[in-house]
């Protein structure tokens, strides 16, 4: 770690508004400082990279094939809808 | 059209989206019977208020809406109190303690996971992922399957859970943490193991 650098954000803070810096959410004078600390702690590199990689692969659960969609169901439920609507 | 009566219509609607609901519905019931009525019951309740339907907002969201409309309602899927507490980050020993040398910076600090060779997720990690999402109080839940997996923006979950911009992005960044642990945990054992 690169001391001096660091003394401004703690790796607490960093770890705690990593995902408001990710959706650009941080005000710019934070995100300075943020981007100051990832680039002297690695440590905290390292976490912003497994997070990155745990939203990604959340996202990549989301794209398999998901539970049957019941069409059969929904087609006849709308057929009584259609005769009688509420 | 569907208003009209054009079945291909509303079919076409469940094509496109029907799978998303499911699984929305899924995560927040635990019970995949219960989530297909609750759905069934969701699409009725879109074609009663079609008419409302305001072009100005996603389809997909208003759909999404109606959803978590009907789920929150539900009392035997409410959380019990002291569920909803939203957790640190990170486990706050790993991080020197206040009057330490470093105080809050790393005590104990992260190992980087090992490089992925393939884009696809393993068996393992899948039910990793899939079992802490459903460790999760359910609001944090919701917020992380609409924001991570169905990408959805903040302002559009801000309209469907009614909560305010802080309120959301603390729940989903819990959840995201959670989540993240799960996995390093996961890693490390792996690692360990070989």
């Amino acid at each position: 770690m690169k001391g001096a650098q660091l003394v401004d954000l703690t790796c607490r803070e960093v770890t705690d508004r990593a995902s408001d810096y990710l959706g650009q959410r941080l005000p710019l004078d934070v995100q300075a400082r943020f981007e100051q600390h990832l680039h002297a702690c690695s440590w905290c590199m390292t976490y912003l990279t497994q997070l990155r990689s745990t939203i990604g692969m959340v996202r990549r659960l989301g794209d398999s094939a998901g539970l049957s969609i019941g069409r059969e169901k929904l087609a006849a439920l709308f057929r009584r809808w259609k005769q009688e609507p509420p | 059209m569907i208003a009209g009566g054009s079945e291909a219509a509303f079919l076409a609607l469940v094509d496109r989206h029907q799978t998303a609901l499911l699984r929305m519905a899924e995560y927040w019931l635990e019970d995949e019977a219960t989530a297909e009525v609750v759905v069934e019951q969701t699409w009725l309740a879109v074609l009663g208020q079609l008419e409302r339907f305001d072009a100005r907002t996603p389809l997909r969201v208003w759909l999404f809406g109606m959803l978590l409309r009907h789920l929150r309602s539900l009392a035997f899927a409410v959380e019990p109190p002291g569920m909803c507490e939203v957790r640190a980050a990170i486990d706050p020993e790993r991080f020197a303690a206040p009057g330490e040398r470093w105080a809050g910076h790393w005590k104990r600090p992260p190992v980087a996971w090992p490089g992925r060779v393939r884009p696809e997720l393993s068996v393992a990690e899948r039910g990793v992922l899939d079992k802490a999402i459903r460790a999760l109080p359910r609001m944090q839940r919701a917020v992380l399957v609409l924001r991570d997996m169905e990408g959805l923006t903040s302002e559009h979950l801000g309209e469907i859970l009614d909560q305010s911009e802080a309120e959301l992005s603390a729940l989903l960044h819990a959840a995201r943490s959670q989540l993240r642990a799960a996995l390093d945990q996961y890693y490390e054992r792996r690692s360990g193991a070989r």
